[in-house]
């Protein structure tokens, strides 16, 4: 498989795709000196394509500082990318202006892994999740009350919120008031930032319970964003693997889980640890931690901490390729020389 | 997978009460907690936050602080009270029989001295050593937990270090007096997966070298099938159920237990994903405003009449394996009756 055909196989999913994506880059400057001049980068996202395809859940998964939120941020636009396009609705929205990206934002949303800092302390519930009503001119006063109380009633929170203010409620009930928010504009595409991560077990899955449950009810398209590979595995049709601002392994999340080809992608999954009593197979120890993305790694940047690196992983970068083992619709793309 | 097996456990708390005592009224955090750690063995503590964990374990530190308070019960380690040792005579215990580590390395270690300063404090604190011998421990023991060029290292800073290498050093610091005893606080929640399999297993290959007994607290029913013998599921300050970890992991008693479990996807090829988790309804309680009767009630989906009039005693239901639940209790009395007749 050449670029060429990638290119072509991705031009095919592009037809159905919702959001796309296209050698995105986003870089971080870091200033030092005394006239604060840029003295390195933080390459966060160093040049990413992907397709989000309409009415799936995308995950994405990778350890911490892998620039996995940043990837869903400059998406967003909520960053400005430093290289590459973003496609949504087949319209390149790399360049909008103020005025027609807010036309484009009521379509796209996010919430947070927070729920503690991403509310405002200050804001009464109303005003969390109507703002954005608002903003866009799609009610007022009584009617965006009105909004508001059915938006709650949809994610199970109770009528007399509305008045109330953030600190009366627990994590996982500030985590649905930030997905009414999200929902308060009825988007099609919502990057839900590790929404889990920082709640305890059991209010996980009531929110991932939720979730599901939405994207059936208003048919979204979810990219989402975890650390956690059981609870990606679980919501997602497709994962996409990254390491160091890179896509290292994409494909159906049941071949991801199942039949990982991408060493690093092995090693996460065999460092998940899973509560059975079965004994379970040789766990693979990763040496190391991730590197800096101020001064990646020559080649592959996964060859330092790789049990498979040969001289070719030192040398030359490899780029993503679908790999021959894919069939029909069901892609399998991977960035190793040695699989 | 046995330690020394010399008589008796080697910690052994009985009735531990800890509460907090606050303007509102009076916290009970840990509620009347008795557990057994024998020698060599790990006990997990599994439950959720504001479930009494980590003040079980600070509580046998003698680690809370104000406003809390232990108010009754015994910790027999080795067979003395700690609860009745003098405060000089507990300093002596501490990092030196037993040992803890936390949950967020960057808190627990001093920003202002070097990691080699802090791991030879409590070695010059418990032995007769003298600076070099202390340092050279500190290096021996940097190199133990997998800290490359440990000569190097000792005179860094905490900043200077990845989160994997602080837990590391947390680690080496929590062992340079090689305890019989180590609290492991969540030690491995704030890492990435493939760092935190790397500090499980780091801890796991140090218990069998040095013989530890291990108290392993967390929320991770996966953690705690690979790294525990025993587990102790607590809810809102009291153990609701308890068992070894094959055992209620094969057939979990407590609705509680149950829930947790069932809240973590479980993922097999034929399973279809987007199905719902069995989630557990509502949230942890505030201690403050505890329910009448079983704690975990207005959670449970099994609450019967009974849960609301009184709290329900923590009964072996089957050879070591412990639940407070009465419906749990009834059935099992139904069932001896029909074996009877």
């Amino acid at each position: 498989m050449t670029d060429a055909d990638v290119r072509q196989a991705e031009a095919a999913v592009a037809g159905d795709s919702l959001v796309r994506i296209d050698n995105l880059v986003k870089h971080f400057p870091i200033k030092g000196g005394v006239f604060s001049r840029e003295v390195a980068k933080v390459q966060a996202v160093g040049g990413v394509s992907l397709a989000i395809r309409s009415g799936e859940t995308l995950g994405l998964v990778g350890e911490s500082g892998c620039g996995k939120s940043t990837l869903g941020r400059t998406i967003l636009r909520l960053w400005e990318p430093t290289e590459g396009r973003i496609y949504f609705q087949n319209q390149d929205i790399t360049d909008y202006g103020a005025d027609r990206m807010r036309r484009v934002r009521r379509e796209m949303q996010i919430i947070f892994q927070d729920p503690y800092a991403s509310l405002n302390p200050r804001m009464t519930v109303e005003q969390i999740v109507g703002g954005s009503l608002s903003v866009h001119g799609i009610a007022r006063g009584s009617r965006r009350r009105g909004r508001v109380v059915e938006l709650l009633e949809t994610v199970g929170i109770r009528e007399d919120a509305v008045d109330r203010y953030p600190y009366e409620f627990s994590g996982g009930q500030r985590q649905r008031i930030g997905i009414a928010r999200a929902l308060a504009v009825l988007p099609k595409f919502i990057v839900a930032d590790e929404p889990v991560s920082s709640l305890d077990v059991s209010i996980q899955a009531q929110i991932i319970n939720l979730l599901i449950s939405l994207q059936e009810q208003f048919h979204l398209t979810f990219l989402f964003i975890a650390h956690d590979l059981r609870v990606v595995e679980h919501v997602s049709d497709r994962i996409a693997v990254m390491y160091l601002g890179k896509i290292v392994e994409l494909s159906e999340s049941k071949t991801i889980y199942f039949s990982p080809l991408h060493p690093y992608t092995q090693a996460l999954l065999s460092a998940l640890p899973i509560p059975e009593a079965t004994q379970r197979k040789e766990r693979i120890i990763l040496k190391g931690d991730v590197p800096s993305p101020i001064n990646p790694p020559s080649g592959c940047y996964f060859h330092p901490r790789c049990w498979k690196a040969t001289d070719v992983c030192r040398e030359r970068f490899p780029e993503v390729r679908l790999h021959p083992s894919s069939k029909g619709g069901a892609e399998h793309y991977v960035a190793c020389h040695n699989v | 997978m046995n330690g020394g097996g010399t008589n008796g456990p080697l910690l052994e708390v009985n009735n531990l009460k800890t509460s907090f005592f606050v303007r509102e009224g009076v916290i009970p955090a840990v509620d009347d907690v008795s557990f057994q750690v024998e020698r060599g063995r790990v006990l997990g503590v599994v439950g959720e936050s504001g479930c009494g964990k980590s003040v079980t374990a600070l509580s046998l530190m003698r680690l809370v602080s104000f406003p809390g308070r232990i108010v009754g019960g015994e910790a027999l380690y080795d067979g003395r009270d700690l609860f009745r040792l003098p405060e000089w005579e507990m300093r002596r215990v501490r990092g030196n029989s037993i040992s803890m580590i936390f949950q967020e390395p960057m808190t627990s270690l001093n920003p202002v001295f070097s990691i080699g300063n802090q791991i030879m404090e409590s070695v010059l604190f418990h032995e007769r050593v003298s600076k070099a011998e202390a340092r050279s421990r500190a290096i021996d023991m940097l190199r133990l937990v997998g800290i490359p060029a440990p000569e190097k290292r000792i005179h860094e800073y905490p900043h200077q270090l990845s989160g994997g290498m602080r837990q590391r050093v947390m680690i080496a610091m929590a062992l340079s007096c090689e305890p019989g005893f180590l609290i492991a606080d969540e030690p491995t929640t704030a890492l990435d997966v493939t760092i935190q399999a790397q500090i499980l297993d780091l801890i796991g290959s140090l218990r069998e070298r040095l013989g530890m007994a291990i108290l392993f607290i967390t929320h991770d029913f996966g953690v705690i099938a690979e790294n525990a013998h025993d587990v102790m599921v607590m809810y809102a300050g009291k153990v609701v159920e308890r068992a070894g970890t094959a055992r209620i992991l094969e057939n979990p008693l407590h609705p509680y237990t149950r829930g947790l479990i069932g809240s973590i996807p479980h993922i097999t090829q034929e399973s279809r994903g987007k199905t719902p988790l069995h989630a557990i309804q509502g949230s942890v309680p505030i201690l403050l405003e505890l329910p009448q009767g079983c704690r975990f009630r207005d959670r449970c989906e099994e609450a019967f009449g009974r849960c609301t009039g009184a709290v329900p005693e923590l009964v072996e239901i089957e050879p070591g394996h412990a639940v407070r639940c009465f419906k749990r209790q009834e059935e099992m009395e139904a069932g001896m009756r029909g074996r009877q007749a």
